[in-house]
């Protein structure tokens, strides 16, 4: 039997949910790099593909895209793995991103971790924000002992709510169905807990509180690394893909921007402007830093629709290490936002959906799905148990079926950074003759495009190679000025001049070169005729 | 402390099979290694296999990991041959040499190793303490920056690093630029040029083998051109980018910052095979309970904080630390008690401070030797060169000095070259190493003894009603280190330690006593009550009292086992007694 039956036989033996199948073909999608992308390996099993105009891409500035760091984000990896066709697709029609494309180049990482996609996909339909790592998350001494149970065999892990005179929620003014914290301030009154389903496995008195695996890879990064919880592992980064990843940015060193599809966002909200003490690390953008921020940041909001952000505060994520420690522009985009609510939008209440939770349940509403009406539940150790809440992964299910949009909008939103890139050139190079076969050579460096050469971060993190800018004539003499020297940075959109005085035998060729591994490189020549 | 006889006299009553096997003390060594020499990493590994084979069992040498350069971590591990309990019993860690210049860590580190195995049956302190603990001593945790410190051209204060190859300058070349032994003498020194103007200093007319500063506005004759080198890259810069050029105690995730914040903290925590596989090791084993990381100099006994902004310690931990770091400045004269941040300098992401803070192990730093153990007072930094020199002459007869020797630059031209070898400063003279090595292991030893000691103080039985039955079990810990530090409880680093009782029994509940003793309250734990969790450990000299109501079975007294478990304290475990 070859391979091929072997695998379709064994298909057909084993019993897929849908959502297994869907992520079964994912995987096998991504072992292919599609027409007109390279393949380029991250680590054992991980692939990235190389987007760029011809000629030779290595070495030249990337846009790094990365997906699937966390594995019930099927979503992002999927929109990823249709990048590099609708990247090309844009670039096709749209002059400016080719002309980008021919001296910069987009990598996409659809799949950080490929192997833990499939064991998160098994039913029942849950969150699983964690990877496989063995984590005791409650100190007890056990380890994955206490997960979730699908209770009520319909295949989903949804909420259990249960009423407890201690309880600190109540049900929402905007909708009873929903759960919200109880304010004593306006003598609200909490009597509701709740907790995902399942029951008290290790009979401690709580439910699910140490379930299978879990460190979240996106919180594994360390910067902001929020080292004494649970979940974000024992170091930063201990999570092998997360290393791997890492590794490969800091080593090739020309990952000029990143943009990562997942779980977090730092697009529907302003910047945050980082405020720590001297002699700690940042915890947002640096003051110099937010003109490009902000100004690329809002763009991005527009192309993406992105709605419902909270200030993304430092806390391990990899955008947030690409920026505070690797400096690079980095932003994070939860690829499906809320889809915009028409304007009469009203829940049976009669209130208009004024939370994110509300505005979520009135799409659930909608379409008759996506929130499940609290039921009577009979539960080994809650009493007056019920049942219910949103089901999970709902927003991923109602984004998947305006996919082709999705696609296209990320598209443009990784087309946007990658024509933000500065274009390095020497904009001139001229000579004037003093006598004596004395010339002095001037050169203009300049930079177009909404990015600086190097961001203020790369620069205070000394994360980056200076721009290097060397000079040379062959036969003659440099009587004044560096043969190699470093250059920190020209501003958005700057220019400098640099001279040099050289003696010249006879006509000679002189060549300025400058360039950096994030900035690519840029060189002129000018013949200087003799005497 | 104690009075040493009447301790004697318990652990005597405690283990009377000893009696019988003690061996004069003045006896001759079964292993005998010279203490007044700095081991390469051939040596050291020849000498922890010598030991290793006269041990009887006791000693097991393993390679924990490799260095960059492919050198085998070695670690020996001493523990009771055939012991089963070896994997619960209290552990000591003792590592050195992380920094690679800081040489005699290891040689500390050899010394405790042959100190507990010569005296296994010698001293009865040294064979309680074999009995009920285990020690994993790694000699060098950094053996490529030792063997290039002992082998290489450097001062005393360079190859600090390990040789995993590091970008200094970031021009894009690896480590192409160090210094360079211009006369060979396996030292890096100083460089000085005479000169007709511009000269900054000038030769002490006291003592033609110094050099002066001239007062400003005066010419002198020399300059100084920095350490031993040439410019090996021709950018301009001498000596920019040199062997590695990190700094692997800075690599560790507790409190981690960037290079740019913390310098040498590499590029993430655990970055290199030296530190990864320590962290490793340390992660794997809980049961280790106190640590010790030898570094020099300075004469200190260093505990964290390393920073300020890092998380505070609890009192009831300082306290602990206290007791131990003022006992250390007993045992060492010249060396003084302090805190990383507050006493020395901010330490981002240091080894003692992750074990400490992620792993709740109490541990030490000693900065090994300090200046003032030449038995002279030094002044400012001239008269510190004399003295020195004096030192050098009277004490090791000029084995430090080294004479200006003309040189020809390829640079500079005919320039001197002179000034002390590596060997003086940081490490002490080998005449005192002996000394050294000894006092620190005492101290080391100290810290070992005071690990958890659990035993249990009244256990008692009675029928409270019917068939009804109370069992109230004190659990004491003798030691100075507590079963779980405060801050780890904090944390929830460590595991809570476990009670539980078997046998023909039934729980009907389980907790702890809480309160005075003429106010006393049962606070039961009201889940699982056949695993009682105590989060907060058996604390430091101090005990804990529980209490079970249990059931017998058909009416009978309760019959069974009391077990407690503790990571760090080893598992204890007493018959029910019978009833009153
Ligand atoms: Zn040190």
């Amino acid at each position: 039997m070859n391979g091929l039956k072997l695998c379709v036989v064994l298909m057909l033996l084993l019993p897929l949910s849908a959502q297994e199948a869907g992520v079964q073909a994912v995987l096998e999608g991504l072992k292919q790099a599609p027409s007109g992308a390279t393949a380029v390996p991250i680590r054992a099993g991980v692939t990235g593909f190389f987007v760029s105009g011809a000629g030779d891409a290595e070495g030249r500035p990337v846009v790094l895209v990365v997906a699937g760091l966390n594995s019930d984000h099927l979503l992002g990896v999927r929109v990823a793995s249709a990048l590099p066709l609708a990247l090309q697709r844009l670039a096709a029609t749209d002059a400016s991103l080719r002309e980008a494309l021919e001296r910069a180049a987009v990598l996409v990482v659809p799949a950080v971790e490929p192997e833990r996609l499939a064991a998160a996909a098994t039913a029942p339909l849950r969150d699983v924000r964690g990877n496989a790592t063995p984590v005791d998350d409650d100190n007890d001494g056990l380890v994955d002992e206490d997960g979730p149970e699908d209770l009520d065999g319909d295949g989903i892990i949804a909420t259990l709510r249960w009423p407890d005179p201690e309880g600190k929620l109540m049900a929402s003014s905007e909708d009873p169905r929903l759960m919200v914290n109880a304010d004593i301030a306006k003598s609200e009154r909490g009597l509701w807990r709740i907790v995902s389903e399942g029951i008290d496995n290790d009979g401690d008195g709580l439910i699910n509180e140490d379930g299978p695996g879990g460190v979240d890879l996106d919180r594994n990064f360390a910067h902001g690394w929020k080292e004494s919880e649970t979940s974000v592992g024992w170091s930063a980064p201990s999570e092998e893909p997360a290393r791997a990843l890492l590794k490969f940015v800091t080593e090739r060193g020309n990952v000029a921007a990143v943009f990562v599809l997942g779980h977090r966002d730092n697009i529907a909200t302003t910047t945050r402007k980082s405020d720590t003490a001297a002699g700690l690390a940042p915890n947002g953008l640096l003051a110099e830093d937010l003109p490009w921020a902000n100004g690329l940041t809002e763009d991005l909001r527009r192309i993406l629709g992105a709605n419902d952000g909270a200030e993304d505060a430092p806390d391990g994520g990899f955008h947030h290490w690409a920026y505070g420690q690797h400096g690079v522009p980095a932003f994070a985009s939860r690829v499906a936002y809320r889809p915009e609510l028409p304007a009469d939008a009203k829940l049976p209440s009669g209130s208009a959906p004024s939370s994110t939770e509300g505005r979520w349940l009135f799409l659930a509403d909608q379409r008759q799905e996506g929130f499940l009406p609290w039921k009577k539940l009979s539960h080994p150790t809650l009493r007056d148990a019920e049942l219910g809440g949103f089901v999970p992964r709902f927003a991923e299910k109602l984004a998947s079926e305006r996919f082709d949009a999705l696609v296209e909008a990320q598209a443009k939103a990784v087309a946007a950074l990658v024509t933000a890139l500065p274009k390095l050139q020497v904009r001139t190079l001229s000579s004037k003759a003093l006598g004596g076969g004395v010339h002095e050579v001037e050169a203009v460096l300049g930079t177009e495009g909404r990015l600086p050469l190097f961001t203020h971060m790369a620069r205070r993190a000394r994360a980056t190679r200076s721009l290097r800018l060397e000079f040379a004539v062959q036969g003659g003499r440099i009587l004044e000025g560096e043969k190699r020297q470093h250059v920190d940075d020209l501003g958005p959109n700057g220019m400098k001049k640099f001279r040099w005085l050289v003696h010249c035998p006879g006509p000679l060729d002189v060549r300025v070169t400058a360039g950096a591994p994030r900035t690519g490189t840029a060189e002129a020549t000018l013949r200087v005729e003799g005497n | 402390m104690r009075a040493p006889i009447l301790f004697l006299a318990a652990i005597l009553l405690a283990f009377p099979h000893l009696q019988a096997q003690v061996i004069p003390p003045t006896s001759r060594a079964r292993v005998v290694i010279p203490w007044n020499h700095f081991h390469d990493f051939a040596e050291m590994t020849e000498v922890l296999r010598t030991l290793e084979r006269a041990s009887d069992g006791w000693m097991r040498l393993e390679s924990i990991g490799r260095s960059v350069e492919g050198r085998e971590l070695w670690l020996a591990t001493l523990a009771k041959p055939g012991d089963r309990s070896n994997v619960t019993k209290p552990a000591m860690w003792i590592d050195a040499n992380i920094h690679g210049n800081e040489t005699q860590g290891t040689e500390v580190a050899l010394y405790t190793l042959w100190y507990l195995l010569e005296n296994r049956e010698r001293l009865p302190m040294v064979q309680e303490l074999l009995a009920r603990s285990v020690f994993f001593v790694l000699p060098t945790l950094n053996p490529d920056g030792r063997e290039w410190w002992i082998h290489g051209p450097n001062t005393e204060h360079s190859s600090r690093t390990g040789k995993a190859g590091t970008d200094n300058d970031r021009d894009g070349a690896i480590d192409e630029d160090g210094p360079d032994d211009l006369d060979g003498d396996g030292s890096i020194t100083t460089m000085r040029m005479r000169v007709t103007r511009g000269g900054t200093h000038i030769i002490d007319p006291d003592d033609e083998r110094f050099m002066k500063r001239v007062k400003p506005g005066t010419e002198g004759t020399h300059v100084l051109l920095g350490a031993e080198g040439i410019d090996n890259d021709g950018d301009g810069a001498v000596n920019e980018d040199g062997p590695g050029g990190y700094d692997m105690n800075r690599n560790w995730p507790s409190d981690w910052q960037p290079d740019w914040i913390q310098g040498g903290a590499g590029p993430y925590p655990f970055c290199w095979p030296e530190t990864e596989a320590v962290g490793a090791f340390l992660r794997a084993h809980p049961n280790i309970a106190a640590l010790q990381s030898y570094h020099n100099n300075g004469g200190m006994i260093l505990r964290g904080p390393g920073a300020e902004s890092a998380p505070a310690y609890s009192a009831s931990d300082i306290n602990v630390f206290d007791a131990l770091g003022k006992a250390g400045e007993k045992m060492l004269p010249h060396y003084r008690y302090m805190i990383i941040w507050k006493d020395l300098y901010t330490v981002h992401g240091g080894s003692i401070t992750w074990a400490f803070e992620n792993l709740g192990i109490f541990g030490f730093t000693n900065e090994l030797w300090a200046d003032g153990q030449y038995g002279v007072e030094f002044g400012d930094r001239e008269e510190f060169r004399k003295e020195r020199t004096l030192w050098d002459e009277r004490l090791e007869l000029g084995r430090n000095l080294r004479p200006w020797k003309p040189f020809t630059h390829p640079v500079h031209g005919p320039i001197e070259v002179g000034g002390f070898a590596k060997t003086v400063g940081r490490v002490p003279p080998p005449f005192m190493l002996e000394e050294l090595c000894h006092r620190n292991t005492a101290f080391t030893l100290h810290c070992a003894a005071e690990m958890p000691r659990l035993s249990f103080g009244e256990v008692h039985l009675e029928r409270v009603d019917g068939e009804l039955w109370k069992l109230r079990a004190e659990v004491r810990n003798a030691g100075l280190i507590p079963t779980i530090a405060d801050h780890a409880r904090r944390r929830g680093v460590v595991r809570p330690d476990i009670a539980t009782v078997s046998g023909a029994l039934e729980i009907v509940a389980a907790g702890r006593i809480s309160g005075p003793v003429h106010d006393e309250k049962f606070a039961r734990q009201e889940h699982r009550p056949e695993r009682l969790l105590l989060p907060a450990g058996i604390p430091s000299q101090g005990r804990v009292t529980l209490q079970w109501f249990l059931k017998g079975s058909a009416g009978a007294a309760p019959k069974g086992t009391l077990r407690i478990e503790a990571l760090k304290g080893g598992v204890i475990e007493v018959a029910l007694p019978e009833a009153r």
